[in-house]
C-alpha cells in the first residue's frame, strides 16, 4: 500500500517481502521476495559472514527492481544462500 | 408539531445565478426555496424548512471565505433552532458536494444537530466528509432530482425525530466505514452456513463483509541515473528510536516517524521494535 502510494507520487521503490501471496494481492509493482516473515532483510540463522552476503544480495535486488522497467506488479527473487548459487 | 429543518443549497439552486455568481457570498431566506420545495412536498407536512442557506460555491471553498462566514452560519443555524440539517442534494457538482459536507460537518460539530447531505458517490466530498456524516447517495446530474429527493427526506426526517438509524444499505447512505456490534438472533455459525447454501443454490445472498477491492497503481519510472541516489528506507517492522519518544503506536497508526540514518546508531542501545 505504502509501496503503491510511492508510484503514485513517481518515486520508484521496491516492496521487500516474504509472503509472495500477500505481495501479489496487493499488488505493489516491484516486489522483492526475500527472507521469511520475521526477518525479510535477512537470515539470522545463517553464519555472519554468509548472512552479511544474503543482505546484500536482497539490497542489490531491490536495487536492480528499482532500476528495472516493469508494467505491472512483478516479483524478484533472491537466492536464498550460498547453497543455492547456480540455482 | 411541526419539526424544522435548516436547508443548505448554492448560488444556482437558490435562483441566484450560475456559474457567474459562484463567487457569492452568504444569502439567507426565510422558508424553503429550489429542492427545498421538493423535500418539503416529501416530508407531507411532519417537517418544514424554516430557514433556506445560500452560498456560492466558489465562495463557501475558499479558506478565507469560510472563516469570515463561519460565525454568521453557526448564528444563522442557532437562531432558526432546527432539528436537522439539510444539505443539497449536489450530485456530482464537485465544489456544491464539498461545500454541503463541509456545512454539515461544520453544523454537525460546532452545534451538535444532526444534519444529512446528497451527493453521486464518486464526488470528491464524498472522501472528505462520508466518514463522520450521513450522505445519501444520488444519481449523477440533476436529472435525477426526483430520485434522489425521497431518501434525502426520509433520512433527514428520522434524524430530525431522533430515531436510531440503521446501516447504511437500509437507509440509502453511503458507508461511513464505521463497524457497529449488533446481536442477532442467529448465531454466527447458522448465518455462515446459510448463506453459503443461499450461494451454492444460485439464490441471492448478502455478505456480511464486503471485501476491500485493492485498486492497480501504474509502476512510477525506474531509477534513470544510478551515478546519484538518495534513499529512504520505510518499515511497518514497527523499528523506533529507543524509547519511541514519539509515541508512534502499534497498530492502527496514525502518524509515522521519519529518523536520520546514523551507522553510528545502528545497534539496539539506539533502536528497538515495538511490533506486536
Amino acid at each position: 500500500m505504502i509501496s503503491k502510494e510511492f508510484d503514485r507520487a513517481g518515486l520508484p521503490n521496491a516492496h521487500i517481502n516474504a509472503f509472495m501471496s500477500i505481495a501479489q494481492s496487493v499488488g505493489a509493482n516491484r516486489i522483492v521476495i526475500g527472507g521469511d516473515f520475521t526477518e525479510p532483510t535477512g537470515n539470522s540463522l545463517l553464519p555472519p559472514d554468509r548472512e552479511e552476503a544474503y543482505r546484500v544480495r536482497i539490497l542489490e535486488k531491490a536495487l536492480e527492481a528499482m532500476m528495472t522497467d516493469v508494467k505491472e506488479p512483478t516479483i524478484f527473487n533472491v537466492r536464498k544462500d550460498d547453497s543455492e548459487e547456480g540455482v | 408539531m411541526t419539526l424544522k429543518a435548516v436547508h443548505y443549497i448554492n448560488q444556482f439552486y437558490a435562483g441566484i445565478g450560475g456559474e457567474e455568481m459562484a463567487h457569492e457570498g452568504l444569502h439567507s431566506y426565510n422558508g424553503a426555496k429550489g429542492p427545498g420545495l421538493g423535500l418539503e412536498k416529501e416530508w407531507d407536512g411532519r417537517m418544514a424548512i424554516v430557514k433556506t442557506l445560500a452560498c456560492g460555491d466558489n465562495f463557501f471553498n475558499l479558506e478565507e471565505n469560510f472563516a469570515a462566514v463561519k460565525d454568521r452560519l453557526l448564528e444563522e443555524v442557532k437562531d432558526a433552532a432546527p432539528d436537522v440539517i439539510v444539505a443539497g442534494p449536489a450530485f456530482n457538482a464537485g465544489r456544491y458536494g464539498v461545500a454541503c459536507g463541509k456545512f454539515v460537518d461544520l453544523i454537525r460539530n460546532e452545534l451538535g444537530i444532526p444534519g444529512v447531505t446528497a451527493m453521486f458517490p464518486a464526488n470528491p466530498g464524498v472522501e472528505l466528509y462520508v466518514r463522520d456524516n450521513y450522505i445519501v447517495a444520488t444519481p449523477e446530474t440533476a436529472v435525477g432530482m426526483r430520485k434522489a429527493l425521497p431518501s434525502l427526506a426520509a433520512l433527514a426526517l428520522k434524524l430530525a425525530k431522533g430515531e436510531k438509524i440503521g446501516t447504511a444499505g437500509a437507509e440509502g447512505y453511503l458507508p461511513t466505514g464505521k463497524r457497529v456490534n449488533e446481536l442477532d438472533e442467529k448465531p454466527a455459525a447458522q448465518r455462515a452456513v446459510k448463506m453459503l447454501l443461499d450461494k451454492l443454490y444460485g439464490r441471492p445472498y448478502r455478505t456480511e463483509v464486503p471485501a476491500r477491492t485493492l485498486d492497480k497503481v501504474p509502476p512510477a519510472p525506474p531509477i534513470a541515473d544510478p551515478s546519484r541516489l538518495k534513499f529512504a528506507i520505510v518499515t511497518t517492522g514497527g523499528l523506533v528510536p529507543k524509547g519511541n519518544q514519539d509515541k508512534l503506536k502499534q497498530y492502527a497508526s496514525v502518524t509515522y516517524g521519519t529518523y536520520p540514518l546514523d551507522p553510528a546508531t545502528w545497534d539496539s542501545g539506539h533502536y528497538e521494535t515495538i511490533h506486536a
